[in-house]
């Protein structure tokens, strides 16, 4: 009897192992699908000019997962983005490409560009010009108001502008790029170490030349100093920089009114520079004077209508 | 012996057992992303195909702004927009059809009438509570409704077959020629009042005599025939999406029901153009003049001489009930600091920056000489805290400081030079 049960038991087992042999078939389909969005000339034009020749993505359409859900904003205008596209790629990516060679472009510039069409704007009125993003992506604001800048002003004023608003955020956002690649020396932020205000940079008095920083958000911490200060100066001319200085040693005088033994506000940003000026040539073997040249030039071919900003034509 | 055999096999059948391999009948003939791709492929065809005249979108920004009729022509990838404020211009822009949890609509580039209420500015900085991407709740050849993926407010999408143009001066002949404000129904014995605020297009109704924090609210959009409602609501035990208003007999009908809503006019209703003029205002201690201009015909005011340094104060009108409403609003800025006009109970001393909070103003005699504004707490702070409001601050409100405790000065002062306006608060008409 018990033998009957130990066979029909062994049976049993044998059955259980049997069942489980069975082959699933995969379907031959992909279940990713194809995007239905057509491609229109602008995104051949974005295809050939930044994605083939740099692998960079320039993301006009908006996307809710690329934008900041913190800040409410719109997408940007498509003629604007067009515009800006120009200027991304002949203000900066061009002018890299002939003072740091093609192939520290493709090797450090951002991957990816995300365009909106508003300002981030805070709840205190203040807004984000743009922000950079573990050094591959870039997202920049206010691009619909590119047009009325074009419509409205002219010469040095649109020149500003464009500066201000626009192609100084780029510099200054891949600036902090290429510091996270390669660190800047430690020299740096014990130039001023005692008189960075973080938040409240926009609230301290006019004086922040004397105190040697060369705008008002320089003074927030040293990486925005370092940024501010290598993108101010490529996007200026000498005759600006000089005047910025020669302020800033008129301010020292109202500075030492409260701080009788704090440095001269000139000699601290002719310091800083100095440093800016000896990372940019040691690190990535860029000379800051060659940088400026070519960006002030360009800036002057775009002013003065000699670059066609919305063809798009391949 | 024979036991440790048995009890070996028992082991092995146990080992065993998880490889039994059970196979889930698919429900679904196709994956998820096919049947996603085919469904969006079918919203498409429903956009593009169904009408040649286009779609109306109901459209509803938050709730201190009007719902609004904007008609989309769509084509396989772009669209094109015209709306009830301009309905001469139209632009173009495009549209995606994507995925986010569910089928999303996104009008992804910019365009000025779809992203009107969307775009922020520095004194707007989370813009007027407009949406420019919609989940896709329902999809018809009748209807199509959508979800603000913000807002959460809710889109209805109605088929067009007249041109665009026409519907839309329609919509604002009849807006104009609507007269009433307020109404009244009975429906199974119970008398029922409603309130119209054409300033923010709300409905607000209840039982005859119900206090007005606990009337119910829905918004509505102007057609051609009368109003159309942001989806089904009752009143007692009939529900209403539609009415139609009757220009000569000055009433609103649901022709489903045949309910009736005749015009009311409630004690106490004062016009639009009886509020503009001069004003004496009177606060705890003194008063000053001031005066009431047009900043938006038959919706809002400004409200001037209320400061010294010029500063002016955006006052509403709820057509509905004949009243003024005055919030917590900005006034200036000082660096990164707001200044604001803020609600106060000056009895405890508390006072809010809450958006929402303040007062309406009223008038009790309609037939006076010298009509008088008195101003008596909205509701909107009582429903998160024990204060009501009866005074006003100006105060510098500092985004990194929750104390936020310092009183304006200079030019945010008051006319009567302080940051402090104690109630009770008057106006006198001159």
């Amino acid at each position: 009897m018990k033998r009957y049960i130990l066979i029909l038991a062994l049976a049993a087992v044998a059955l259980l192992s049997l069942s489980s042999c069975k082959k699933d078939k995969l379907s031959r389909e992909s279940v990713i699908k194809d995007s239905s969005v057509e491609m229109n000339d602008f995104d051949y034009w974005l295809e050939e000019n930044f994605l083939k020749p740099y692998n960079i993505e320039f993301m006009y359409r908006f996307s809710l997962n690329e934008s900041d859900k913190g800040y409410w904003t719109v997408p940007a205008d498509i003629d604007a983005a067009i515009i800006y596209a120009h200027l991304v790629k002949y203000l900066c990516v061009d002018t890299y490409d002939e003072v740091a060679g093609v192939d520290f472009t493709r090797a450090y510039f951002p991957k990816m560009f995300f365009l909106i069409g508003e300002w981030e704007y805070r709840n205190n009125g203040s807004f984000i010009l743009g922000t950079a993003e573990g050094g591959k992506k870039i997202m920049l604001s206010g691009v619909n108001y590119i047009p009325y800048i074009f419509e409205e002003y002219t010469g040095s004023e649109l020149e500003e502008q464009i500066n201000y608003y626009y192609i100084k955020t780029i510099h200054h956002e891949f600036t902090h790029i290429i510091n996270q690649t390669k660190a800047y020396s430690e020299t740096f932020q014990n130039v001023t170490p005692s008189t960075y205000v973080a938040d409240a940079c926009f609230d301290t008095d006019e004086y922040w030349l004397g105190r040697g920083y060369i705008t008002a958000y320089a003074q927030s911490e040293p990486r925005e100093d370092f940024a501010e200060l290598l993108s101010e100066y490529i996007t200026h001319s000498d005759a600006w920089w000089s005047a910025q200085l020669s302020t800033a040693d008129t301010q020292t005088t109202e500075v030492r009114k409260s701080n009788p033994e704090a440095p001269n506000g000139a000699d601290v940003i002719r310091t800083k520079i100095d440093i800016v000026r000896d990372y940019m040539k040691t690190e990535w073997n860029v000379e800051i004077d060659e940088l400026r040249a070519a960006v002030n030039r360009r800036t002057a071919d775009v002013v003065a209508g000699r670059v066609d900003l919305s063809d798009v034509s391949i | 012996m024979k036991n440790r055999i048995l009890l070996a096999i028992l082991f092995a059948a146990v080992l065993f057992t998880p490889s039994c391999l059970k196979d889930q009948k698919d429900l679904f003939d196709e994956p998820s992303s096919a049947r996603m791709q085919s469904y969006l492929e079918n919203v498409r065809d429903v956009l593009t195909y169904v009408t040649d005249e286009g779609w109306v979108m109901d459209y509803y920004p938050g709730s201190s702004f009007a719902g609004i009729s904007i008609v989309l022509k769509f084509t396989e990838q772009e669209v094109t927009a015209l709306s009830e404020k301009d309905p001469y211009t139209e632009e173009t822009s495009t549209f995606r059809l994507t995925t986010d949890d569910g089928p999303v609509l996104s009008f992804d580039t910019y365009n000025s009438i779809i992203h009107e209420y969307a775009t922020p500015s520095s004194t707007l900085y989370q813009a007027k509570g407009g949406d420019f991407e919609f989940d896709i709740l329902k999809v018809s050849e009748e209807e199509i409704v959508l979800r603000g993926k913000r807002s959460r407010n809710y889109c209805f999408l109605h088929p067009l077959f007249d041109d665009a143009e026409d519907y839309l001066l329609a919509v604002k002949e009849m807006e104009n020629s609507i007269s009433v404000a307020a109404v009244a129904t009975t429906i199974d014995g119970v008398e029922y009042e409603g309130f119209l605020d054409s300033a923010t297009r709300t409905f607000s109704y209840g039982e005859k005599g119900t206090p007005d924090d606990n009337l119910t609210n829905k918004r509505y959009v102007v057609t051609p025939t009368g109003l159309r409602f942001a989806g089904e609501f009752s009143i007692g035990e009939e529900s209403f999406t539609e009415w139609v208003y009757d220009e000569d007999a000055e009433e609103f009908i649901d022709e489903m029901s045949g309910t009736v809503f005749e015009k009311l006019i409630p004690p106490g209703w004062v016009s639009y153009d009886d509020y503009l003029g001069n004003w004496t205002l009177n606060y705890d201690g003194g008063s000053f003049n001031v005066s009431i201009t047009v900043n938006e015909q038959g919706n809002s005011y400004w409200l001037d001489g209320i400061s010294k340094g010029g500063f002016k104060i955006l006052l509403s009108y709820n057509g509905g009930r004949g009243r003024l409403g005055w919030v917590r609003q900005r006034v200036g800025a000082s660096g990164t600091k707001e200044i604001a006009c803020c609600p106060w109970d000056a009895a405890s001393g508390y006072y809010t920056w809450a958006e929402g909070v303040g007062m309406y103003g009223y008038v009790e005699d309609t037939e006076a000489e010298h009509l008088e504004v008195k101003w008596a707490d909205n509701g909107v702070w009582r429903q998160t805290s024990d204060y009501q409001v009866d005074s006003w601050l100006c105060m510098i409100l500092d985004p990194n400081n929750s104390d936020n405790s310092t009183g304006a000065t200079g030019s945010y002062l008051f006319a009567n030079n302080s940051y402090q306006l104690a109630g009770p608060i008057t106006f006198v008409k001159k």
